[in-house]
């Protein structure tokens, strides 16, 4: 299996636990606040049905690093990120799974560090 | 400081509470704050609503805030002598429904957010006398947008300013952009001098 494949089956296992099995998803961290600012997902709950119901479109996996606050680094974690639009809003999630306590944990939903507008965007967005 | 639950991400027990205050904002109903609790994980540093309390609160105080913007939007329709009668006859919306939710009544989240756009865009009520038919519609939309420009032109008489006669077949269109927020740019033209030959 690629890493492309490996990212995208575990974008898949991800999204299926945000369907299936939403209590063992968790967004930790400011990904409520974020995603409540930005993409007006007020909730938890908002947030991981919009996710099981295909919110994220045009996904593109960004990478895969280990957890760096991981507190027993002899078994790594790796948080896997991803930049995806929902309508014209471009977005960034970052999320891991974590074994020990078979939870999914959303560590970041908010906008893609070098999303800021632009002249051109902002052009663009008026039709030129 | 409590502590309670199990971190999710390291399954330690050393979990902090701490109260936070949230702000939720509505741009019709303004801003409210709500306290909700925070668990952080005392061992790897990972924090959130661990036990789910929170999302009880925020939705109660949304509800809140929803029937706060429904009331104010209809509020500014009646000061500026809409009937909302007149209103639900336009949108095809069985009567007395504006008038149950100007008097407090929950909105449903489709009802609420047509308001938004009617309160935005009040001419929509217009496209919506003209049954949506396209080629109305965009008339009154091109209709609108012309007031709002006319309303930005500066007139000068190029007969009365040497100035703006030396430039009179010119027509000088300066452009400004407001892209502080990128999801609501703002174009503004204004047109010092507007002069056909």
């Amino acid at each position: 299996m690629t890493d492309r494949d490996y990212s995208l089956t575990i974008l898949e296992e991800f999204i299926t636990a945000c369907r299936d099995t939403p209590d063992k998803v968790i967004p930790v961290g400011n990904t409520e606040r974020d995603a409540r600012i930005i993409f007006t997902l007020t909730t938890k709950a908002k947030i991981k049905e919009f996710i099981a119901n295909g919110g994220l479109t045009e996904i593109i996996f960004v990478n895969d690093t280990p957890w760096r606050k991981n507190p027993n680094p002899s078994q790594p974690i790796l948080v896997y990120a991803y930049r995806f639009r929902s309508n014209a809003r471009p977005g960034y999630i970052a999320f891991m799974y974590i074994d020990q306590t078979d939870k999914w944990l959303i560590k970041s939903f908010h906008r893609p560090e070098n999303s800021s507008p632009t002249l051109l965007d902002g052009l663009k967005k008026l039709g030129f | 400081m409590a502590t309670s639950n199990i971190c999710p991400a390291c399954a330690s027990n050393t979990i902090k509470d701490q109260t936070r205050i949230e702000e939720l904002f509505d741009v019709f109903a303004g801003t409210i704050e709500v306290s909700t609790t925070e668990n952080i994980c005392e061992t790897c540093g990972t924090s959130g609503d661990f036990n789910v309390v929170n999302d009880d609160i925020i939705n109660e105080a949304l509800e809140s805030l929803k029937i706060q913007a429904a009331q104010r939007i209809l509020e500014d329709f009646t000061a500026n002598n809409f009937s909302l009668a007149g209103m639900e006859r336009s949108l095809d919306l069985p009567q007395r429904t504006l008038t149950k939710w100007k008097n407090g009544g929950k909105p449903s989240a489709a009802g609420l957010t047509l308001l938004k756009y009617l309160r935005r865009f009040p001419w929509l009520l217009e496209v919506a006398d003209e049954k949506f038919e396209f080629h109305k519609s965009n008339q009154i939309c091109a209709e609108q947008a012309l007031k709002i420009i006319a309303k930005q032109i500066k007139f000068t008489d190029p007969l009365l300013d040497e100035q703006d006669s030396l430039n009179n077949s010119v027509i000088k269109l300066e452009m400004n952009f407001t892209i502080n927020n990128f999801d609501n740019p703002t174009f503004k033209m204004n047109s010092e001098m507007m002069a056909i030959e």
